[in-house]
């Protein structure tokens, strides 16, 4: 057992998806709860991959290809864990806001929670507030993610926060807001719940809003 | 006399990156891509004209070109692009390998002059700014530098155009958020130069927009290209990806996704208007994939912008190009060290419209230092690139003959009158220890620090006549 899981953290540490699935399957035919292998090989294996990252023994693309590792693993113990009424580690909406174009940071800041076993639901760029408050209204989201990377833009921030509470969907969600011109002062000053400034993070700033 | 033949003459330093073959091949490469995958227009106006011109639509608004309508369009796009001062007096030639270095725009920050704080910028500070551009003899036109958090956000760009029409005589570039703000700039820069058609001779004001790598245009994008277009103003339509995050991680990959992208751009914009003014640019950076910031001083950026460069002039066109930036926090060793290398690569691979002097940590902050030792790099590297002049009048064959061994050549004729053509640094320390002491034993950026207090505090730019500062104001306060 003990090897097996090794063999499935490495698996994701050198980033094989091709290979994943197969231990998936081996861990489940041999009896192994989905939810050990879920926390003792795929999160486990991500948790190294976040901390050589730290330390700068990997860059961004070694670690993106670990997350779709642990993902294509992920994707058979869904329905699995689901039955066993295990939950993931929440459900995060997240968008550039309208006007803006900017989503390479939004798009690593998805990629690194999903790598923390977060589900994602990614509504692109140029989001307007009533795209967003749709989101939160049909969906299960716990956290609400904006990025704006203009001046120009961040009021929609604002502006999406201040109608969820009109909408009276404002306890619903916890919002996290990022991006280069927002500081955490700003994040306070509109009533968001939290703010950080990179995508390592907004992993810690997600886990501690569901904490 | 010397007897001379057929040699090739050589005198400034050479430098050349990609062969005509290679050149060739990224062309090519790009045709493919847009003849195969072809590139996304947000814009429906656009689309239909593409489809009238020829192009293949699918998918709703994507759009495929043949080859034949890039040619069309690189044909009728004009070689050259002269910008006039606010005076009407040509001032920034934009052909064949002449380089202009400007400001960059839009900032967050600036690393404030006099308490050397990290901060948002002011209105104040930008007029600062565009002084700055006036008063240095190396900064040949002027671009927003930062965004002025003590104004209304909606009037960000109209607010930047007042102050760069009023503080400077430079030419400018300019960034806008959308239409309309475009529209305003262009109004406001036509009241200066004495009405619409004034202004489209005297060639002001240059446009800076972006494709949305990769291979996407976006509405407001292409509404300002066609509007430019129309105006006959010049723009540059530049994509600015970063390898490894919206383009492809190799140079080459950045190369061909980018002139696909400018080459569509240049197709829109010369069907709608054939011979209106472009300039041909990119900045292909790529992303440090250990701090996933965007790199705007490494030497790969460097090679993307002389391939720029040289990929431009093979097409003929105007070129857009980056100097005096750097990716370091505050004005150090690293900067200097960054802005060093992005000007001689820049003068070597001779771009034409060098943009984005003074910025620092990718395009977030802006120092003013920054701009000042750009101002002196460029004149150091010019003096670089003049290389060494091999001519009879030169070789000094009689000189020799007449001091002859053991003499010395500290007071004769020749040394008086060809002295000064060496450079005399004007901030480079070269005093002796003694002097050096007493004059303050300053260092290079003390020195950067007091020449930009000293603009700041004493240069006094052209005015701009009342009536005109008037219809500024007009304009400013129906957009508010
Ligand atoms: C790349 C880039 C572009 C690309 C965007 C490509 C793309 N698909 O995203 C292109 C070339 C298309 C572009 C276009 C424009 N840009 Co731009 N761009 C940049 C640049 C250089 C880098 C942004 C980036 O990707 N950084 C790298 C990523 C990894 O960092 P990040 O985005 O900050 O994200 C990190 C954190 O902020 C945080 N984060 C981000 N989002 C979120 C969300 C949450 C919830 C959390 C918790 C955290 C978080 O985590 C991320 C990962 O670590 C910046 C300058 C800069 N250094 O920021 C200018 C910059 C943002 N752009 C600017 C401008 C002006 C423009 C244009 C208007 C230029 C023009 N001439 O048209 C257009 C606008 C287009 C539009 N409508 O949006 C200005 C903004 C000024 C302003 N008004 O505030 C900047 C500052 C540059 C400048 N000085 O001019 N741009």
């Amino acid at each position: 057992m003990e090897q097996l899981l090794t063999g499935m953290q490495k698996c994701v540490i050198d980033g094989e998806i091709d290979q994943i699935q197969g231990y998936v399957n081996q861990a489940l035919s041999d009896g192994m709860e989905p939810s050990v292998i879920l926390n003792n090989g795929l999160i486990a294996a991500m948790n190294e991959v976040g901390q050589r990252f730290e330390s700068g023994d990997f860059f961004v693309p070694e670690m993106l290809i670990a997350a779709q590792t642990m993902q294509t693993g992920l994707a058979i113990l869904k329905p699995l864990l689901i039955k066993a009424d295990i939950k993931t580690a929440g459900t995060i909406v997240l968008g550039t806001v309208k006007g803006d174009l900017h989503d390479i940071g939004k798009n690593l800041v998805a990629m690194m929670l999903e790598g923390a076993g977060f589900e994602i639901r990614d509504l692109g760029t140029d989001v307007n507030s009533e795209k967003f408050i749709e989101a939160v209204r049909n969906g299960d989201a716990d956290i609400l993610g904006m990025s704006a990377l203009l001046t120009t833009t961040m009021p929609t921030m604002k502006e999406t926060i201040d109608a969820l509470v009109e909408a009276g969907l404002r306890n619903k969600v916890k919002i996290m807001i990022g991006g280069a011109p927002v500081t955490e002062k700003y994040a306070q000053s509109i009533g968001a719940d939290g703010y950080a400034p990179d995508a390592s993070r907004a992993v810690s700033l997600a886990k501690s809003l569901l904490n | 006399m010397m007897k001379t033949v057929n040699a090739v003459a050589f005198q400034s330093p050479q430098f050349s990156l990609l062969s005509d073959c290679q050149i060739q091949d990224i062309h090519l490469a790009a045709l493919e891509v847009l003849r195969e995958t072809g590139i996304r227009f947000h814009h429906t106006g656009a689309i239909d004209l593409l489809k009238h011109a020829g192009a293949f639509i699918s998918d709703g608004n994507l759009v495929k070109f043949p080859a034949k309508l890039v040619e069309q369009a690189l044909a009728s796009a004009p070689s050259r692009i002269i910008m006039c001062d606010r005076d009407g007096e040509p001032s920034v030639f934009l052909e064949g390998t002449k380089t202009n270095f400007g400001t960059g725009s839009d900032c967050l920050n600036l690393l404030d002059p006099y308490t050397h704080e990290h901060r948002k910028f002011t209105r104040e500070d930008i007029i600062n700014g565009y002084r700055l551009v006036d008063a240095l003899p190396n900064i040949h036109f002027q671009m927003s530098i930062g965004i002025p958090i003590d104004i209304d956000p909606k009037l960000t760009y109209d607010v930047q155009m007042l102050e760069m029409l009023s503080n400077s005589t430079k030419p400018i570039v300019f960034v806008t958020n959308d239409l309309a703000s475009c529209q305003r700039a262009i109004d406001m820069a036509a009241a200066v130069a004495g009405g619409p058609e004034a202004l489209r001779e005297q060639q002001h004001i240059l446009l800076y927009s972006e494709p949305s790598s990769p291979l996407q245009q976006s509405t407001t994008a292409v509404d300002k290209l066609i509007l430019m277009a129309k105006t006959e103003l010049p723009v540059v339509h530049s994509p600015g990806p970063q390898m490894g995050a919206v383009a492809p991680i190799t140079m080459a990959g950045g190369l061909v996704m980018s002139l696909a992208e400018i080459l569509s751009s240049l197709v829109i914009h010369q069907f709608t208007n054939p011979g209106a003014p472009f300039v041909f640019g990119a900045g292909i950076h790529h992303m440090d994939m250990s701090s996933m910031q965007i790199c705007y001083a490494s030497p790969e950026f460097q090679l993307t912008k002389a391939a720029i460069a040289e990929l431009g002039r093979w097409y003929g066109l105007p070129t857009w190009g980056y100097a005096g930036c750097s990716d370091a926090k505050v004005m150090d060793e690293q900067a200097a060290v960054e802005a060093m290398i992005s000007v001689m690569a820049a003068k070597l691979c001779g771009s034409n419209l060098i943009h984005d002097v003074g910025y620092m940590e990718s395009g977030l902050t802006t120092s003013f230092e920054m701009i000042v030792l750009t101002d002196e790099l460029v004149a150091m590297v010019d003096n670089f690139i003049k290389g060494i002049e091999v001519s009879p009048d030169t070789l000094m064959v009689e000189e020799l003959n007449t001091v002859g061994p053991g003499g010395n050549f500290l007071s004769t004729k020749a040394t008086r009158s060809h002295f000064r053509s060496y450079w005399f640094p004007t901030l480079l320390d070269r005093k002796i220890r003694a002097t050096w002491l007493e004059k303050g034993a300053t260092t290079l950026g003390q020195r950067l620090n007091l020449k930009v207090r000293e603009i700041i505090e004493s240069h006094q730019p052209k005015p701009l006549a009342t009536d005109k500062v008037q219809a500024l104001q007009t304009i400013l306060e129906k957009a508010s």
